[in-house]
């Protein structure tokens, strides 16, 4: 039980923090065209300086996602290590969650931006990196569903030898008594062994 | 430990469950982040 009250704690918190993410990046993108600066000795362009909120919001989503994350795989694992995939789903999470901001934002840039391209192309790269997440760790998913569905005598394959010996003891051929050859020449060196002379 | 689909659902549904609230507790963070 207290497995899976981790479990929903990190859940809360991994789904929360990329959510400040989500929304610290998109503001970043309308409101700074996609870089911010603040500090520093350097002079900053006015539109360019990063609000403090949302400065907060992209570090603290980054750094909690990360730590949830964590408590999300950790208390998995605790409650049933036979779940699988719940890592690359998580990363899917991730990227498809930024890669949408990169797409929707690419293709209706704020109007202080000319053109996006260089967004568009981020997006598909995401969501690319996304599908090579989320579709494993679907299938791995689905399989962990699969193990369990099986009924237990199936399961116990590989504890068992694969292969034994056939062999029937019982009905072997009984050893047969030697008998030796009345004679016997040796063909190397001529010399004749048994019978009545040996 | 043996899994069971019962478990691996309780699982999915918490997980779930946890990942809306979640979501709805971030939007409540960012509003009261970006105000």
């Amino acid at each position: 039980m207290g497995a899976l009250a981790a479990v929903e704690v990190g859940a809360v918190g991994f789904a929360a923090a990329l959510t400040c993410l989500y929304h610290g990046m998109r503001e970043v993108m309308v409101s700074n065209g996609g870089f911010c600066a603040s500090g520093g000795p350097y002079q900053i362009n006015p539109g360019q300086v990063c609000d403090s909120g949302v400065a907060w919001l992209t570090f603290g989503g980054v750094f909690a996602g990360l730590f949830f994350a964590g408590v999300l795989a950790f208390a998995t694992y605790r409650y049933d290590k036979d779940i699988s995939g719940l890592p690359l789903l998580l990363w899917a999470a991730l990227f498809g969650a930024l890669g949408w901001n990169f797409i929707e934002l690419g293709f209706d840039p704020p109007a202080t931006m000319s053109g996006a391209v260089g967004w568009i192309i981020c997006g598909i790269v995401f969501w690319l990196m996304a599908l090579g997440g989320l579709i494993p760790g679907l299938i791995m998913l689905f399989n962990s569903f699969r193990q369990a569905a099986r009924p237990q005598a199936e399961r116990s394959l590989f504890s068992e030898p694969l292969v034994r010996a056939d062999v029937n003891v019982q009905a072997a051929a009984p050893p047969q008594s030697t008998v030796a050859t009345p004679e016997f020449i040796d063909p190397v060196t001529g010399e004749r062994h048994g019978g009545d002379g040996a | 430990m043996e899994a069971t689909v019962h478990r691996l659902w309780i699982w999915l549904v918490v997980v779930l469950t946890g990942s809306a609230i979640g979501v709805f507790l971030g939007n409540l963070v960012v509003e009261s982040m970006t105000k």
